[in-house]
């Protein structure tokens, strides 16, 4: 072969890599600037605008405040003015501005999957009611306030019926209510003051009744401000999600936990010398037998009825996971505790709420019947997938394929439904008119936050268009005339245009309001609200004004009506242990997808489930002897079978079960839905037997039998949980209650030390300083956030709100599977106990904002340094993507983006203007928000300020301002009067790995706990954590009860 | 590929290398990529910059460009005739206010440029006189008959003149509050506020609105560290406030 010199080489290479180069153009193309044509009034552009609204997520409609930029919904928060939710929202509402944005959603009406217009569809129900009007069914979900009213007025007009169900519904616990009080309605639940707290299994700070105002209350209740810290305590079978805030957890077997409350009210009643019918009711208890039958000790019964007759507590009955046959007659158990403890009136508050207010199994059992049977004309689904959640059995397929025609009131049409199902979509609550009547003290008020982005009509606009198309009449609301005068305004003044426009009066004489004459929906509310919230409140302001301010306030405040609450109940409870064959099978509800409806959204498919660690599918929870007997770990799936049908998933090994159960999570395995719903998990409905219970005539989920062996495939989910154990760690430390309450000031000193180094003392001796180097100067600000562990419910809401702020987008399955989770804040999950004492600690972990920081010294090009207000500063545009730093960081809170992650079209939409998006090759990480630090310093300054207050910042990064429980503040360490600064000066501080003297600027407060460490001496985090994950071999040793394993487990 | 007349095999050779190697990184590159522009993706990633794609024709900038001209837009506004003196018709030019128009500037962190109706609340009396940019405002604008009022939902499609990248964050009214409209200046004293044309340039003279700075980050810093107005702003203060203005975070998003 020839020589090639020099030259010729040289000339092949440059040439063959200058090809590669080409490519890269440094120009971008001239962008567009596009004013408006004529300018909305009240929006200046660049200025983001805030709507008050209301959530839809879920039943509980808890308040909301829209944030918009330039006419688009780009994010989502709680409403302060709203008492349920005090300015936090769960995870589920952050997620819901992306069924706004959802790329799949239908865009329009359509026939049998072909797009139509609403006027033809109209009509064309329209005429199929008018043929058959008593034919018309209603089967939707829970519906509150003007919507309820108007679909109950559309029934009665055409002569049909209505069924409103929620799958994992509360019908139990408003039977119980019936049954003992006489009133139907289901108790609120005021935590704030309870001094011990029971829970018979019910997820009350997950997804159960009113979440997100129970994480209020138990923020307060845990918080030492109305004394000492409440005590929980968790009396289920299956230790669920809530319950791992317990502090004691007794095990019980499935079914019998009606006994313990039974005893419980039998011991409380002794105690308390109670007299009267609750007396009377439980004085035929024998509380030893009924311990005995559920597998606790009468002592351990005791000591929790001491307690409960000696303050406030709260007690809640059972959940979904738990609920046998007998669940109302749990509920009602827990109902007669409660009276005997005093708590009615207090923290329980019958009737003061309108939730649970559903018909049961039955009701949608003789719907389907009939339409079976060909006796239904018109068949509406309202917002459920009754094909998904119902057993197998129920046949909702058949039944609905019989009904002469159905129209699916939903964005996407759910599985199970007749190709030639007619599906009007009604968009989402953002771009919708409606209200909320779910508190009895409260009337919250939904408004559009943005122009509906597709050609769709919500539920209430829908039907008002059907009723006028049939020719349907009903009874309006009339307004009251107050001064008789012919003037609907109790001000005398004549606002006449105002009121007719606003609320649909027709001042010609008939003032009605509130029926089909509505112009539409819009004016439907208003005009019911003129009736039953502006008459009845005797303001002098006219219509308009107070409208208006109702708008802005997101709702009103009312006179709750009183409730009944003597104690008069017409039969007793009855205990039933659930017997089943083989191993009992447990559905409980997916944390952040409830019971399905939102595996529709990424976000909430993509942030692990706080227990399991999982995310993207389905996965049963097996005990740890069990994974044993059948040879399974974590790396296995396994296959769950009885006569209805088989089930393969991915195994979770947990402390939490028991041997003769599994537990498999509802939310995932759909076959409909959008592109992040469809084809994850598996769906365990199809395995229930489907029986109903006697009292209530619901599906019971719990008593179902069911093999479980090994799974031939690999678990194939992703699982993001790390390490379950803290290997004795300091990480999330605990301190005890004792301690805590009776030091509050920190008198002993700290009550959270990790692992102590000590000082060398030569150090100080040659008067040096410990440090090599010196504090950052921090001038104005030194910016810290201050979690409490102890108030920490694991719920996820911030994680979900991170993701929503910042535009982080969703990897996937896969990409997760490879560590390329993107979410900037992880919430950690150590289970450092065993049997009684789970203590399961809940961690979020972000980016700590050191002072000393590992990450900024190896930045070869300087893209991440130390701000002055004390701020870790990335800057993408400089960073190289060496990942030098995200290798250095102890706490691994930095994310590498190796690829540049898009948007599908539609969910660019809500992309937050105010943040970056990143491209492939930088890192990316917490900042505190950066965004909303700088708005609020440039708002105050243009007030004239010279620095911001504590109270701006005590809630202004996402994560702070979305946490229910009100575990997070921010704000100035260097401000001594700061809330922040008080708490960082806490006993119970402390800092997230303090060995490596990394200053931290955020400071966790640690979690407190009921039982007293092995080490005493100790004090804290290091003994607890050593003492727990060990204690339970050497319990017996110290006759410690609380760690040891007695008959329960 | 040039390759000099008297090249021997082996350079052929390795040429063919070398464009395989290129093809076959180029390949591997692309393996982990799901189409980021399918609609129904999921998960849309690549490897590749969120840079658009190039598009033939198309008016192109590049950073640190001085004096971009951007010719290309939808009508011809003349500045000087309404910010400036240009006389014309034989009356001067009207010497308006920039924020007349340009109102976001001190009530927003984006100045913006003036929605067509405020335009329109003087030329709605005013003759076209064959002149082609008031003919296409009007176009733009579809006044309803016997009003004011525009009526149309086209806006006109400015081209930007001053624009900066994604990733950094610019707040006009923090720099028009620089400019301490409520302070009066004392007689014979300089005026040390920021005016617009500082960083504009003599907008009033121009024409066709260009741009005369390169937006680069030193240009920012230059006034961020040493402009007269932190001074007088800030008093005591404004050695913080310097350090403040230099750090990334207050630009970088």
């Amino acid at each position: 072969m020839t020589k090639m010199n020099r030259r010729d080489f040289f000339k092949v290479v440059g040439a063959s890599s200058a090809a590669g180069l080409v490519a890269c153009d440094p120009t971008v193309p001239a962008e567009n600037i596009f004013p408006y044509v004529v300018p909305p009034d009240e929006l200046v552009p660049g200025t983001p605008m805030f709507y008050s609204s209301i959530c839809d997520s879920c039943s509980v409609s808890c308040g909301t405040v829209v944030r918009t930029r330039e006419g688009r919904a780009v994010n989502v928060q709680g409403n302060p003015d709203n008492p349920s939710s005090t300015g936090s929202l769960c995870a589920s509402g952050q997620a819901s501005l992306q069924d706004t944005y959802d790329p799949d959603r239908a865009q329009g009406p359509k026939d049998g999957g072909v797009d139509t217009d609403w006027a033809s569809v109209i009509s064309k129900i329209s005429a199929a009611i008018s043929n058959n009007p008593s034919g018309v069914r209603w089967l939707g979900r829970y519906r509150t306030g003007s919507l309820n009213k108007l679909i109950g007025q559309f029934m009665d007009a055409t002569g049909g019926s209505s069924v409103h169900w929620e799958p994992h519904g509360y019908t139990s616990i408003v039977e119980a209510s019936k049954i003992a009080f006489g009133n139907a309605v289901a108790p609120r639940y005021d935590i704030a003051t309870a001094k011990t707290i029971v829970s018979f299994g019910a997820q009350f700070l997950t997804n159960w009744l009113a979440p997100l105002h129970h994480s209020n209350g138990w923020g307060e209740a845990r918080g030492m401000e109305n004394g000492p810290i409440a005590e929980f305590y968790a009396i289920e079978s299956r230790l669920s999600h809530s319950s791992a805030r317990a502090d004691t957890w007794y095990s019980t077997t499935p079914g019998t936990e009606v006994d313990v409350a039974m005893a419980l009210a039998k011991l409380v009643a002794d105690k308390k010398h109670t007299t009267g019918a609750l007396a009377t009711y439980v004085s035929g208890v024998d509380a030893e037998a009924n311990a005995a039958a559920a597998g606790i000790s009468l002592d351990k019964l005791n000591n929790l009825a001491d307690k409960l007759a000696s303050g406030t507590s709260v007690i809640f009955p059972g959940g979904v996971a738990n609920g046998g046959g007998n669940r109302t007659d749990l509920a009602l158990a827990t109902l007669v505790l409660n009276g005997i403890c005093g708590n009615i009136g207090t923290t329980v508050h019958p009737g003061a709420t309108s939730l649970g207010q559903v018909d049961s199994y039955s009701s949608v059992a003789s719907v389907l019947d009939s339409a079976k049977n060909g006796g239904v004309s018109v068949l509406f689904i309202d917002g459920l997938d009754p094909a998904f959640n119902l057993p197998g059995a129920a046949n909702f397929s058949e039944s609905a394929a019989g009904a002469e025609m159905v129209v699916v009131l939903d964005n996407s049409m759910p599985e199970g439904m007749p190709d030639n199902a007619i599906l009007l979509p009604p968009g989402s609550w953002i771009e919708s008119w409606g209200d909320s009547t779910n508190r009895s003290d409260f009337m919250g008020l939904q408004q559009p936050a943005m122009r509906k982005l597709y050609d769709t009509n919500s539920v209430g606009d829908v039907v008002l268009a059907i009723a006028k198309a049939a020719n349907l009449t009903t009874t309006p609301l009339v307004a009251e005339d107050p001064e008789a005068d012919g003037d609907p305004n109790a001000n005398g003044t004549d606002e006449s245009g105002e009121v007719a426009v606003v609320s649909g009066v027709d001042l010609n004489g008939t003032k009605a309001i509130a029926d089909f004459t509505a112009t539409d929906y819009q004016h439907y509310v208003a005009g019911r609200w003129y009736d039953e919230a502006y008459l009845p409140s005797g303001t002098s302001e006219s219509f308009g004004d107070w409208w208006n301010n109702a708008l802005v306030r997101g709702g009103v405040a009312v006179a709750a009506s009183p409730v009944a609450t003597d104690f008069n109940p017409s039969t007793t409870p009855v205990s039933a242990g659930v017997t089943v064959d083989g191993t009992a099978l447990m559905l409980f509800p997916h944390s952040h997808l409830g019971d399905g409806r939102h595996a529709n959204k990424a976000w909430l498919q993509e942030v692990p489930d706080p227990m399991s660690g999982y995310s993207w599918g389905t996965w049963a929870e097996i005990s740890v002897a069990r994974a044993e007997e059948l040879d399974v770990d974590e790396s296995n799936t396994v296959t769950i079978s009885n006569a209805n049908g088989e089930i393969t998933v991915g195994v979770r090994v947990s402390k939490g079960m028991r041997d003769d159960a599994v537990a498999v999570v509802v939310g995932n395995g759909h076959t409909s839905g959008n592109r992040y719903s469809a084809g994850y998990g598996a769906n365990p409905a199809n395995l229930i037997d489907l029986n109903t219970d006697s009292r209530t005539g619901d599906i019971v989920w719990l008593g179902t039998s069911v093999t479980v062996s090994k799974g031939a495939d690999d678990n194939p989910l992703t699982n993001l949980k790390g390490n379950e154990d803290q290997d004795g760690r300091p990480v999330a430390r605990v301190s005890y209650s004792e301690d805590v309450m009776n030091n509050p000031h920190g008198e002993t000193g700290s009550l959270a030390t990790g692992i102590i180094i000590p000082k060398d003392p030569r150090i100080e001796a040659a008067g040096l300083e410990y440090d090599m180097y010196p504090e950052p100067e921090h001038p104005t600000y030194r910016f810290g956030l201050a979690i409490d562990l102890d108030k920490c419910t694991g719920c996820g809401a911030c994680e979900v709100a991170c993701l929503s702020e910042n535009n982080i987008p969703s990897v996937g399955p896969e990409q997760a599977r490879n560590n390329r989770y993107m979410g900037w804040i992880r919430l950690d999950r150590f289970w450092e106990g065993e049997g009684e004492n789970p203590d399961v600690r809940f961690i979020p972990v972000m980016c700590q904002h050191c002072s000393h920081a590992p990450c900024e010294g190896v930045c070869p090009v300087m893209a991440t340094y130390h701000n002055m207000d004390g701020l870790n500063a990335m800057i993408y545009n400089r960073c190289v993507g060496t990942r030098y730093c995200a290798n250095n960081c102890p706490y691994s809170a930095r994310r590498f983006n190796y690829h540049t992650f898009r948007w599908p079209e539609s969910y660019n939409l809500m992309l937050n203007p105010e943040v970056s998006t990143r491209e492939m090759g930088v890192i990316e990480k917490c900042t505190f928000c950066i965004q909303r630090i700088r708005d609020v310093k440039a708002t105050w300054s243009a007030a004239g300020h010279e620095v911001v207050a504590d109270s701006a910042l005590q809630r202004l990064p996402a994560c702070a301002e979305t946490c229910g429980a009100g575990g997070m503040v921010f704000g100035n360490l260097k401000d001594p009067e700061s809330r922040i600064s008080k708490l960082a000066a806490s006993p119970r501080a402390y800092q997230l790995f303090d060995i490596l003297n990394t200053k931290p600027g955020v400071r966790y407060l640690s979690k407190v706990t009921f039982h007293e460490p092995v080490d005493p001496h100790h004090g804290g985090g290091h003994g607890g954590g050593h003492g727990d994950s060990h204690g339970e071999e050497h319990a017996d040793d110290h006759g410690g009860d609380d760690h040891g394993s007695t008959g329960a487990h | 590929m040039y390759l000099p007349n008297r090249a021997s095999s082996s350079a052929k050779t390795l040429s063919k290398i070398a464009l395989f190697g290129v093809c076959v990184i180029g390949t591997l590159a692309c393996v982990d990529d799901v189409d980021p522009y399918s609609p129904s993706e999921p998960f849309p990633r690549s490897l590749h910059s969120l840079a658009p794609p190039v598009i033939e024709g198309e008016t192109r900038i590049a950073a640190g460009d001085s004096e971009v001209e951007i010719d290309v837009q939808p009508l011809e506004f003349n500045h000087s005739i309404h910010a400036g003196v240009q006389a014309i018709d034989g009356t001067t030019g009207l010497d308006m206010d920039c924020q007349y128009c340009h109102s976001g500037a001190r009530r927003s962190p984006a100045a913006g440029v003036p929605p067509t109706q405020v335009c329109w609340n003087c030329h709605n009396s005013i003759d076209p006189a064959g002149r082609e940019a008031l003919t296409t405002l009007e176009e733009y604008c579809e006044p309803l008959a016997g009003t004011t009022a525009c009526q149309s939902e086209t806006p006109i499609p400015w081209r930007r003149v001053h624009d900066l990248p994604d990733f950094v964050t610019f707040n006009h009214s923090m720099h028009v509050r620089a400019n301490n409209p409520g302070v009066e200046v004392p007689e014979g004293e300089v005026d040390q506020r920021v005016q617009c044309q500082e960083c504009h340039g003599e907008m009033q003279e121009q024409t066709v609105a260009h741009r005369e700075s390169n937006l680069l980050m030193g240009w920012c810093l230059d006034c961020h560290e040493s402009h007269e107005s932190i001074n007088e702003n800030y008093g005591t203060e404004a050695e913080l406030r310097r350090a403040e203005l230099k750090d990334c975070y207050t630009c970088h998003k």
